[in-house]
Parts: C-alpha cells; sequence; structure tokens
C-alpha cells in the first residue's frame, strides 16, 4: 500500500514538473534549423509527382486539368520558395509519430503516397494539395489542447486525399465548364447586348453554389471518414468535437495588446503618449458590407460552420464511445509524447514570431512577439525581435515603404489586433527610433554579450541619433 | 486629383480563371468600365474613396452602376447598386459622420443629383437640379478649377445635420450661382439663388465654412463680364431656414479684404477670416496684396475685430520685403491656404512667383513679325513660404522652403497682365508646385504637400515633398517618385498619409499603398 502511494505521488510529483516545466518562461529561444537539402529532395518528389501525374491525363480537357495541376505544383513550390516550410528531425519525428499511429491501423492509407510537412505561418490552417502533400499550419498546431486534435485534423485532411476530392472537384469543374451546354449558355450570353453581367452572375451563382455544395459534401464526408481512420487510432474521439470546438474560435485573437504597449513602451527617457492608442473615427458605421444575407452567406463558404460540423459528428462520437464503454483505455489524449507536444507547442509560438520576421510581416511578428514577452519576460529572443521591429519599421518609414511590412487597420481584423494596428500608424518615425532605442535600453546589463540583442541595440543608436530621415 | 467634367471610360477585363483556345469563361466574357473614382471627404478630412463603374447595360439608355466604397485605408467597405441613366456621372463626394452624398452629373439630362446614402447602402434623400444649357456650359468650363487637388469645391458636409452645395448657374443675362442645403437628420431641404436679388452682371461663390447656425461663403462680384473690377462680399446663410442672415462687402474704408478660410472661435458665436487685403482703390487681380488679414465677425455679418499684418512693417520683421511687397528671392506671394490650428496659431501658406521676359515668346514674336502664340513674358514659380501667426493673428515666424523654381509660358496676351493677374492664371491652369494642404478634422497637424524636379548626383527626378506642422513643431519629407514600376504617382490620403500608385508594367499589376509622411 506504502509502495503503490509513494508511486502515486511520483507520477503526481513528476506530472507536475512536467507541468511547470512547460509553465516556467524561456529565457533563451534559438530559431529552429532547418534541413535545406532534405526540402529540396521532398520539393523534386512533389515535382516529379506533378509530372507523372500531367503524363498519365487524357481526353479532350487535357489542356486545362494539367494547366491547375501545374498551379498547384507551383503554389506549392512558391512555399518552398518562401521557405515556410520546416524540416527539422525533432519537428518531423514528432510528426512522423503521430502519422504512424494513424498508419498502422488504416492499412489502406499507405498506397496514397503521402507526405507531411510542418509550414511556419501564423494563421492556422491545414489543408490537403490533393497530390500527397498534407500541410499542418504550426500557427494551428500551437493552439490545439493535444494531440487527439492533432491527429483528428490530420486524419480529415487524410480523408480529403483518400476519397480523392481535390481531382474529382477539379475534373468536375473543368468537365463543367468545357461541357457544350455551358459553352453554348456563355455564347448565347455574350451575344446578349443587354444585362450580360447580371447573366453571367447566375451563371456563376449556380456554379459557385453546386462546387460550394460539393465542397461542403467533401468536408461533411472527410469529417467522417477522417472520425473512422481516428477510430482506429487510439485516440479519444472528444478530440475531434473538441478540436472542431477550437477551429470556431482559433481565428480570434486573445492577446489585448494595449496594457502590454503602455507597459513595455513607456520610459523616463521617452514616456508613453496616449495618442499612440488614439483610434481612427469609424467611418460609414465601421462594419463590414452586410448585404449578403445570412444563408448565401453560409452556403457560399468551403467549410460550414463548425457548430454544425460538432452537431453533425457528436452522435457517431458518443455511438462509437458507448461501443467503447468497456475500453477505457481506448480514450487517449497522447500517444506519442505529451512533454514533446507541450515543448512543440511552445516552441512553435516562438517559430511563428521568427517566420513572421523572416517573411517581413512585421506588425505580426511584433503582436506575437509582445503576446509572448508577458509570459517570457527576460527572453533574449524576443527583446531582440521587438527591438529589430522597431528597428525595421524605421528605415521602412524613412523610405516610405512602411505599409509593405505592416498591416493597415481594418474593420474585418481580429479587434485585438486591429487596435495594435492602428498603434503603428499612430507613432512617428522619431517615436520608432525613440521606442525601439529605449526598450533594448532597458535590457542592456541583462542581455548584453549576445550578438543579435547588440547589433540591434546598436542600430537603434544609430537611428536615434538621425530620428528625422532625410531633409535636405 | 483632378476632377474634370469628361467622362473618364476605362475598359477593365478581369483576367481569366481557366481559358481555352476557342472555349468561354465566364471571367473573360465579363466586363466592366470605371467611370471615374474620387475621395470622400468630411469638411478637410479625407475618409475615404469611392470607385463609380457600369456594371452592366440594362438597356439602351439605362446602365447598372456600382459605387465601390473603401475606407481610408483601402478597405472595401460597401458596393452600392442602382440603375440609372447611361450619362451619369459622380463628381464629388461627401461624408458627414450619419450618412454619404453623392454629386451626380448628368451631362445628358442636363441635371445635378445629389443623393444620401445610409451605411446599409439605402438613398435616405434625394434632390435633383435642373440645368439650363447656359448653366450646364458654364458648369463645364469653371468646374474643377477652384479647389486643392482632391479637395471638393461644390458638396460640403455640415456637422451631423447635412450638406450644402454650391455651383454656378446662367439665368437670364446672370452669371449667378445657387447655393442649396440638404438635411440628412429630417427631411428638409432649401435653395438660396443668388439670381433673384443679384444686381451685377457677374457673381460667383465659394464655400468658406460653417458655424453652428450659418453657412458661410465669400462671394466675388463684377459688374461687367469683360473688364471691370471684382468685389469681394461675406454671404452667411442661416443654416436652417436658408435666409440670408447678412451679406457684406469686405471691402472697408480702411482696406480691401479677400477672406479665404473661415475659423470658428472656440466658446463664442463668433467667427474669424483670414486673408489677404489690399489699398482700398486696389484692383485685387492686378495689384500686389498689401499683407495678409484676419476679421472677427459676429453672427449678425457686423465686423467685430481686425487685425492687419502688411508686408512692410510685420511681416518683414521675419523675412525680407521690398517696398512693392516682394519677398526677396521668392518675388509675390500666391496664397494657398490659411488655417488655424487647435492650439490656436494660424498658419498661411503660400508660393513665390516673378513676371520674368520669356526668351521662347520674345524669339516667337520676332519670328512672326510681331505676334506669336507665346507670351513675350512668363512666369517663374520660385519657393514656399509659411507664416505662423498667434491666436491674436500676430505675426510670429516665417520660413522659406526652398525647391527648384519653374517657369511657365504664358499665351500670348498675358503679357499685358499684371503678374497677379498671371499668378491667378496660372493656379487655374495648376501651374504651381503647391498640391495640396491635409488636415484632421481637429486641426491639430496639418501637411502641406507639393512636387518639385530635382538633379542633384544621387537623384535627378520629379519628387513629392510634405512640410508637416504637429505638436507645435514642423518637419520636412520627400519621396523620391522612381521606382522599378512603369509609373508612379502620389495622390491625397487620410490626414499624416499619402497613396502611392505604382503600375508595373511587365506583371501589369497596379499597386496602390498608403503610406505615411515623415
Amino acid at each position: 500500500m506504502k509502495h503503490f502511494i509513494l508511486k502515486l505521488l511520483l507520477l503526481f510529483l513528476c506530472s507536475m514538473v512536467i507541468t511547470e516545466a512547460s509553465a516556467q518562461p524561456l529565457l533563451l529561444y534559438s530559431p529552429i534549423v532547418h534541413d535545406s537539402v532534405q526540402l529540396l529532395n521532398i520539393k523534386n518528389t512533389i515535382r516529379k509527382n506533378y509530372l507523372k501525374d500531367s503524363a498519365s491525363i487524357t481526353g479532350e480537357n487535357k489542356k486545362q486539368i494539367i494547366g491547375i495541376y501545374r498551379d498547384r505544383y507551383q503554389n506549392l513550390a512558391d512555399m518552398f520558395k518562401e521557405k515556410e516550410f520546416m524540416n527539422n528531425a525533432e519537428a518531423d519525428s514528432y510528426l512522423n509519430g503521430l502519422v504512424t499511429q494513424i498508419f498502422k491501423n488504416n492499412p489502406q492509407l499507405n498506397t496514397l503516397g503521402t507526405r507531411f510537412l510542418f509550414s511556419r505561418v501564423y494563421w492556422p490552417n491545414a489543408f490537403s494539395s490533393g497530390e500527397g502533400t498534407i500541410v499542418f499550419n504550426i500557427g494551428l498546431f500551437a493552439k490545439l489542447n493535444n494531440e487527439s486534435e492533432v491527429v483528428f485534423v490530420l486524419c480529415h485532411e487524410l480523408a480529403h486525399l483518400y476519397l480523392d476530392h481535390s481531382n474529382k472537384a477539379i475534373m468536375q469543374y473543368v468537365t463543367t465548364v468545357n461541357s457544350k451546354e455551358f459553352q453554348e449558355e456563355l455564347k448565347e450570353i455574350k451575344k446578349s447586348k443587354y444585362e450580360v453581367n447580371k447573366q453571367l452572375d447566375k451563371l456563376e451563382k449556380g456554379l459557385v453554389f453546386k462546387d460550394r455544395r460539393h465542397g461542403r459534401e467533401h468536408e461533411n464526408e472527410a469529417d467522417s471518414v477522417g472520425l473512422g481512420f481516428m477510430k482506429n487510432t487510439g485516440y479519444s474521439l472528444t478530440g475531434a468535437l473538441t478540436g472542431l470546438a477550437m477551429l470556431d474560435i482559433i481565428d480570434k485573437e486573445t492577446y489585448a495588446a494595449e496594457p502590454g504597449l503602455q507597459r513595455f513602451f513607456n520610459f523616463t527617457e521617452y514616456p508613453f503618449k496616449s495618442k499612440w492608442l488614439k483610434k481612427e473615427e469609424v467611418f460609414f458605421g465601421g462594419v463590414p458590407d452586410k448585404a449578403i444575407s445570412t444563408k448565401e452567406k453560409d452556403s457560399l463558404k468551403t467549410h460550414p460552420d463548425c457548430k454544425a460540423r460538432i452537431a453533425k459528428l457528436t452522435p457517431i462520437v458518443e455511438r462509437i464511445n458507448d461501443h467503447n464503454a468497456q475500453r477505457p483505455a481506448d480514450n487517449k489524449d497522447f500517444l506519442v509524447s505529451e512533454a514533446q507536444f507541450k515543448t512543440l507547442t511552445t516552441n512553435f509560438k516562438f517559430e511563428v514570431v521568427e517566420f513572421c520576421w523572416v517573411s517581413k510581416r512585421i506588425s505580426r511578428c511584433l503582436y506575437y512577439a509582445l503576446e509572448l514577452l508577458e509570459k517570457n519576460p527576460d527572453n533574449v529572443y524576443l527583446v531582440t525581435t521587438i527591438g529589430k521591429c522597431f528597428n525595421e519599421m524605421y528605415s521602412n518609414q524613412k523610405e516610405h515603404t512602411l505599409n509593405r511590412i505592416v498591416d493597415l487597420p481594418s474593420p474585418y481584423a481580429d479587434k485585438n489586433y486591429d487596435a495594435f494596428t492602428q498603434f503603428i500608424q499612430n507613432i512617428s518615425l522619431t517615436d520608432m527610433a525613440s521606442i525601439g532605442h529605449y526598450f533594448l535600453k532597458n535590457y542592456k546589463t541583462k542581455m548584453a554579450g549576445n550578438a543579435d540583442f547588440e547589433k540591434a541595440l546598436a542600430t537603434s543608436n544609430k537611428n536615434l541619433s538621425n530620428p528625422q530621415g532625410p531633409a535636405d | 486629383m483632378k476632377k474634370i467634367l469628361t467622362l473618364l471610360v476605362c475598359t477593365i477585363m478581369t483576367t481569366a480563371a481557366i481559358y481555352a483556345q476557342g472555349k468561354l469563361s465566364i471571367d473573360n466574357v465579363r466586363s466592366i468600365y470605371i467611370r471615374n473614382n474620387g475621395e470622400i471627404m468630411d469638411g478637410d478630412e479625407l475618409k475615404g474613396y469611392f470607385t463609380f463603374y457600369v456594371s452592366d447595360k440594362v438597356d439602351s439608355k439605362t446602365y447598372e452602376y456600382t459605387v465601390q466604397i473603401m475606407d481610408m485605408n483601402l478597405n472595401k467597405i460597401k458596393d452600392i447598386k442602382f440603375e440609372d441613366d447611361k450619362a451619369v456621372q459622380i463628381l464629388e463626394s461627401s461624408y458627414n459622420g450619419q450618412s454619404i452624398m453623392f454629386l451626380f452629373y448628368n451631362k445628358r439630362e442636363k441635371t445635378l443629383e445629389y443623393r444620401a446614402y445610409s451605411f446599409e447602402g439605402k438613398i435616405l434623400s434625394t434632390y435633383t437640379k435642373e440645368l439650363t444649357n447656359r448653366s450646364k456650359m458654364l458648369l463645364e468650363q469653371s468646374y474643377g478649377s477652384k479647389g486643392d487637388e482632391g479637395q471638393n469645391e461644390a458638396l460640403f458636409s455640415v456637422g451631423n445635420t447635412g450638406y450644402v452645395t454650391v455651383y454656378p448657374v446662367k439665368e437670364g443675362k446672370y452669371y449667378t450661382y445657387e447655393v442649396n442645403m440638404f438635411f440628412t437628420d429630417r427631411r428638409k431641404q432649401w435653395s438660396y439663388e443668388a439670381a433673384e436679388e443679384q444686381e451685377d452682371k457677374w457673381a460667383t461663390a465659394m464655400y468658406l465654412g460653417s458655424t453652428d447656425s450659418l453657412v458661410i461663403f465669400e462671394v466675388i462680384k463684377q459688374k461687367r463680364l469683360m473688364g471691370g473690377s471684382p468685389h469681394s462680399w461675406l454671404l452667411g446663410i442661416n443654416i436652417l431656414t436658408g435666409k440670408k442672415a447678412f451679406e457684406v462687402s469686405t471691402e472697408a474704408e480702411d482696406y480691401k479684404f479677400y477672406p479665404m478660410n473661415i475659423s470658428p472661435i472656440r466658446g463664442s458665436s463668433n467667427f474669424l477670416l483670414m486673408g489677404t487685403y489690399y489699398e482700398p482703390d486696389g484692383r485685387v487681380m492686378k495689384d500686389a496684396s498689401l499683407g495678409l488679414a484676419a476679421w472677427v465677425f459676429d453672427p449678425q455679418g457686423k465686423v467685430v475685430t481686425k487685425k492687419y499684418n502688411s508686408w512692410e512693417g510685420d511681416i518683414s520683421k521675419y523675412i525680407g520685403v521690398d517696398k512693392k511687397g516682394r519677398v526677396s528671392d521668392l518675388g509675390y506671394v500666391y496664397f494657398h491656404k490659411i488655417l488655424q490650428t487647435a492650439d490656436g496659431n494660424f498658419f498661411a501658406i503660400g508660393e513665390g512667383y516673378k513676371k520674368i521676359a520669356s526668351g521662347l515668346g520674345i524669339a516667337t514674336a520676332i519670328l512672326n513679325q510681331g505676334s506669336g502664340s507665346v507670351a513675350t513674358a512668363k512666369l517663374r514659380i520660385t519657393d514656399l513660404v509659411t507664416f505662423k501667426f498667434n491666436d491674436k493673428f500676430e505675426i510670429k515666424d516665417a520660413k522659406i522652403y526652398d525647391k527648384n523654381s519653374n517657369s511657365q509660358e504664358m499665351q500670348s496676351g498675358a503679357e499685358f497682365s499684371s503678374p497677379h493677374t498671371m499668378a491667378v492664371m496660372a493656379r487655374a491652369w495648376g501651374f504651381f508646385d503647391y498640391d495640396f494642404t491635409q488636415t484632421n478634422k481637429e486641426h491639430t497637424r496639418f501637411s502641406i504637400c507639393y512636387s518639385d524636379y530635382v538633379k542633384t548626383s544621387d537623384f535627378k527626378g520629379k519628387t513629392f515633398n510634405s512640410i508637416t506642422y504637429d505638436d507645435g513643431k514642423m518637419s520636412q519629407d520627400k519621396i523620391e517618385l522612381t521606382s522599378k514600376a512603369k509609373w508612379m504617382r502620389v495622390m491625397q490620403a487620410k490626414t499624416g498619409s499619402v497613396m502611392i500608385m505604382e503600375y508595373f508594367k511587365k506583371e501589369k499589376r497596379l499597386e496602390m499603398r498608403l503610406e505615411k509622411l515623415n
């Protein structure tokens, strides 16, 4: 009994350590190193597959279909060119671990010729490109709660591939628009003297509705077939439902930056100015177009409402769970490694910042870096990156190219992020130089010796000494 | 961007999503035609943009139009669709925080139509004015020559109450004007037709601004169309009733005063007018001004106080001025704008000009034995200058901003005009380098924007320049108008920013982005 209690205590203490370890602020972060050779090999494989798929197309619409395949390949090639894809031994090994859990009890998937890639972008999404590549954005991964939610997403995308939705959709669309009936209808419309665009809108709406309906059907199908794959993995199926619930709200940015801005950027030498938080007067009611009715809006979505998807899957999940009530051991949220999941979740949040920096999405970079700094207050990487952001904004503002690297306020943007973009619009060139400099200067004692930090600080010194830029 | 009354028609073919040889696609059958585009102003402040295009042809006389509205950050906010005559175009747009109003002009029907829309895109009110042939011609001749680039000259927001409009008309033998007020917070409208009481042959009105109870115009009257001296009047119309509250001459016993701008006085129903002043018998179009003046009026149109800053006296303490009122190296000063900032200071923005001999004109005249198409005198446009006054309109500072001088040849006959008349012509023809002044509604900051042509070892070409006043300080900025694009243009945008448009020919891409001024 004593041993048992001690074991339980030990288990409990270990879980506390793991939790503690993952909750402790990070002092240092090094951006993930990518294996560029391996990435090149993957890209070459994708290109070979594209050429092979194109060579296999026959029929009268061959040229158009190959054109679409080429666009599809080019999209992926552009992602390689922009260095969006990760190839890191630890992250890939983990991802492969998850994939193995899916494939080992779903042998029908082995013939698909798949490859899985993490993408470094911040927006929460995953997609199956239709030719075997499945991409999982780290922006999505970092927001999920456990492996079972990740695995549901992977199973959903695999289901699209397994059911060949993408290629079927391409074939259907090409066949429809090239059909004799469609072409004749277009010719008639073209000959019309009046209401040409009205007729085209009607024709296009029918096409879009049809495609969207098929898109929605495909999504529902991918949900239920994906759930079927997941059932064989040993993961808790509740992850499918909680994952979808997360997707429903995942676009909302949770970090309300204003208190942080006032705290981080208030210096004795350069106090925070309240006018930096002033919001632009709302124009035209400040809301985006409401002309489209709710019904039409929903019917035009590619992905049906997450709540509707949850409602469809819940009875299936409950049925399976009831059936498996005798085997509670099947209900697992983690099968590969909870510790590794949590480490990657944390690291991916930093990697999102790094990629926003590399891809010159500076307002996003600054926003996410500040968010992380709240919980990791003395992190050299974050402090340096924030300083670099101000230096970058300064040099772009001098050249009048600032809005190529930052987002403008928008009524369509998330409210928290939108308020942050307003701050960037309100600060002047002198403010950028001063805020960047004094922010870094505050950390000089703690972070001296770090080469990146020193370099950022030196640049900010130079900016501060000539804040107004060119003035002849 | 200059607004002109001729149609701007551009066909846009959207790119084909799928297109095979000999086969049609939806995208390559569809076409739209852009009629025109412009800024949406709320008083002095730019709030958004509109693009007006033909989205379909309904029948032989009717088009379906779409007005696409973007906010000041270039986000698409609304599409408003309606059907109308095929000859319609939008002249101006104004916004008052409650609604948006467009001024439509139908060249074929000879009508002006004012249409107010709610935020949902529903029509709140419509007012149509029919024009006579002569009024139509007058409108087409004069429209586009008065305001700063991008600023309205016919349609203005009046607080949250509505919109006031002013446009020229020809009534019988009189060249006159009409003022209309359209309320958006109630179903009410009034018209003030100046012709009913007009005595002079020619009168034109320019909107200066409004107070709580009045809309105020500067009216220039001339007894005869050709020749004769113009006289300046101040017209105040009661906002609610549309009745004339006052019409007073600004030509007093001491000086002739030509107001350019109005400023309400905080905590008072009085208002202040700023402008140039002349000798009592001075000829405004021909003579140099004596300096800058500010008159305070009460709501009845009675002058309460006057303040004068003369070139020879007050202003010369801050800048070199000769007896003829010429500023050293600058020449005479043409005032583009006067405004009062929230901190109480006043600023006057001017640009120098000189009348000089034209070698081309002289040579042409000699070759043609005394006559030629080019004048023997031309106008040299020199530097920009700003004057700062305190809240009592006492001059406190003056600064010259160097830029490259440029000379403008004038049409034959202009050599007989005074330099000041030539300057007025130059202004109408867009010869000055000054582009516009942008400010926010609160007048806490402003930016003076102008063009220049630079030749240095580092750069040769056109530049866009700004002088910004913010937080009590002046700063300057410059954008070199050179890029990898085929062409590049800088246009007005929200306060503190400009819109940069670049066309990349190879990629067939038009990039529009906002950039902040430094």
